[in-house]
């Protein structure tokens, strides 16, 4: 009885103390909260992301029309912050290039956090000669110049690879097909931390119980891994892979700005940018619009990932 | 040294097999060598172009060009470039002084800069300098270089006119404190950028240091606190700081592509960047296996001074 007591007073003294009755993902989110700049960075980028899906639809501009007469025009009623050298709306135009600069970003990191993902874990998972190998194209892939290999591989045309009957034309002639080349190469260089994470998060996990549980029900080696290791490490890989989609939008936009990135004709920040470069000097809001918002885009996306660092990382005490 | 000797050949192995990737790209991208060739030479006449094209092995693969290039560079010979019609050693040399006058002031202002800023802030943890300084050092490291570079050219150039626009000094004008005044916002720039990514490693790195036992022995033996840092902390900074150090060394090189491109500076990214976008293979060979040897070299370096100067590493290394 007294025994019976004394764990119910124990029970409710965490109660006051905090959060027993909290899961885990309510325990991050509460500690996510006190993280300020993050969480207005969050309520920033949410607005972003609402105001680029939202605005180019209810507009009454065309954001593929040009208009030759209304050039340059100033910032009006009509034209929140004026017209560009097309005579675009400048307004409409940056949240139509926010959709494609943030799903380019946003399809990159992923892709690579799930190559990270898919390396990290069977090296981790195998070990021996596969964990070696793995690795060590991940560690010569992290000791390459970056921007100097995207800057070439941006610029190479695929019909000229021969393929037999495959033809790669489509990359060079199809404007998705450049957007998907873009999306690749950026992805190409972008998983390595994430595979180096999880393969470390693998190698203390697999040889815990429920592991050797799974194993001795007869789990299959893809069931251990995508069921029981994979789940377990992902704390990691939402911290890495929040961080490296602020590289990975700065990567667009640096392409776009050197004109190498998704044609010019595409509305993307980093290409607004590098388009209205000619007209430095008359109309220097142009390039600022674009650069602020990328700007603001990538600091924040940091902020979150600082944040989710400090909400997520066990180690820390609330 | 066996594991010196590992990494050195292993550093050599991904250097060839990095090059014949590069040289493969360079020739799927658009445009070929002997279109250039007679573009850049109009009065060329056909035999001797078809001559020309022989000489070079301009009609073979791509594949087998490689090999003529590697065994010309083997012997010295880095080739020739198609635009400016001189050997590829002249100009590497003179992109690689540009790129220097760029590098080793802004090296040198950010680390004047950050490690102190850095140690305060890391001392004085959640305090309101912390704080600022943080944020700063976020903002630095998160807002693209272009993006900065070119609203520093709007607002020091273009309307208050304190500082030449683009460019590496006045034409004519031999003096360096003309080629200072073109420097200070590329400087500025790159600076500020690299400033924040040293502040928020030293200040986290003092952090992680200062929750040591042995910090905590020096100050319950009475040490002055100012002894416990700089004594006891600081030295065990300086252990990953080498490290970071020799990492971050090619990075001015690569990194400053974009705010030589923004500058309209003529260095070694500039000269990567342009001969990359218009097929001069030699020169384009040339400038990324120079960025390339010194990432890996420096990557090695950095490998190698850690286990030198750290010997839990080698332990840990032997053991996995």
């Amino acid at each position: 009885m007294h025994s019976l007591l004394k764990s119910i007073k124990k029970r409710r003294f965490d109660k006051s103390k905090g959060h027993s009755h909290l899961s885990p993902g309510q325990i991050a989110w509460k500690r996510f909260k006190k993280h300020r700049l993050a969480m207005v960075s969050l309520w920033v980028l949410v607005g972003l992301g609402v105001l680029s899906i939202v605005i180019p639809v209810i507009s009454s501009h065309p954001v593929d029309q040009a208009n030759i007469k209304e050039i340059f025009k100033e910032s009006s009623s009509q034209h929140l912050l004026g017209t560009d050298e097309n005579g675009y709306d400048v307004f409409v135009r940056l949240f139509y290039g926010g959709r494609i600069s943030l799903s380019v970003g946003l399809i990159a990191a992923f892709s690579a956090a799930f190559i990270g993902t898919m390396v990290g874990s069977i090296a981790g998972y195998f070990g021996g000669i596969i964990d070696s190998f793995l690795m060590r194209i991940t560690d010569t892939m992290l000791s390459l110049p970056v921007l100097p290999l995207l800057i070439i591989l941006s610029q190479v045309e695929f019909k000229k690879i021969a393929l037999g009957d495959w033809s790669l034309a489509f990359i060079d002639e199809e404007e998705w097909g450049k957007i998907f080349k873009i999306i690749t190469i950026i992805a190409l260089f972008s998983w390595m931390s994430v595979a180096r994470l999880v393969r470390g998060e693998v190698l203390s996990l697999k040889h815990r119980e429920f592991i050797d549980a799974a194993r001795v029900l007869g789990a299959s080696h893809r069931q251990i891994i995508w069921k029981h290791l994979v789940p377990n490490s992902l704390t990691p890989v939402i911290i890495s892979t929040t961080l490296s989609l602020g590289s990975v939008i700065q990567y667009e936009a640096v392409l776009g700005f050197l004109g190498l990135g998704i044609p010019s004709s595409t509305p993307t920040w980093g290409n607004m940018l590098s388009n209205s470069l000619g007209y430095f000097v008359n109309a220097p809001f142009l390039f600022v619009y674009p650069g602020v918002l990328i700007a603001i885009t990538v600091v924040c996306i940091n902020f979150i990932g600082d944040g989710l660092r400090d909400a997520l990382d066990p180690r820390q005490i609330l | 040294m066996p594991f010196v000797l590992n990494r050195l050949i292993q550093m050599i192995i991904v250097l060839f097999i990095l090059s014949f990737v590069v040289f493969m790209l360079i020739d799927l991208m658009p445009g070929d060598a002997t279109t250039r060739l007679k573009m850049e030479n109009p009065g060329i006449k056909k035999d001797d172009l078809n001559r020309l094209v022989k000489l070079r092995g301009l009609d073979r693969p791509a594949r087998v060009q490689y090999f003529f290039w590697l065994k010309r560079v083997i012997q010295g010979d880095l080739g020739y470039s198609i635009t400016y019609k001189i050997p590829v050693k002249e100009m590497i040399a003179d992109k690689l002084i540009t790129t220097l006058k760029l590098a080793i002031p802004v090296l040198i202002l950010t680390l004047a800069i950050a490690v102190p800023i850095g140690i305060i802030a890391g001392i004085r943890q959640y305090s309101v300098f912390d704080y600022s300084v943080n944020l700063l050092a976020f903002i630095g490291f998160s807002v693209p270089t272009f993006v900065l570079g070119l609203l520093a050219i709007l607002f020091f150039a273009q309307y208050l006119n304190l500082f030449p626009p683009i460019g590496l000094g006045t034409p004519e004008n031999d003096d360096w404190l003309d080629q200072v005044q073109y420097l200070v916002l590329p400087v500025l720039t790159l600076s500020f950028y690299d400033t924040g990514n040293w502040v928020r490693y030293i200040r986290g790195t003092l952090l992680e240091v200062i929750k040591q036992d042995y910090i905590r022995t020096a100050r319950a033996k009475g040490l002055p606190e100012d002894v416990v840092i700089v004594k006891h902390a600081m030295r065990n900074i300086l252990i990953p700081f080498i490290t970071i150090f020799a990492l971050s060394i090619p990075v001015l090189f690569s990194g400053a592509l974009i705010t030589e491109k923004v500058f309209g500076i003529q260095g070694m990214g500039h000269l990567l960047y342009d001969s990359a976008t218009s097929s001069d293979t030699d020169v384009a060979m040339a400038a990324f296996l120079f960025i390339a040897m010194l990432t890996l070299f420096f990557n090695f370096l950095a490998d190698i001074l850690y286990t030198v100067v750290d010997p839990r590493v080698r332990i840990k290394g032997r053991k996995g």
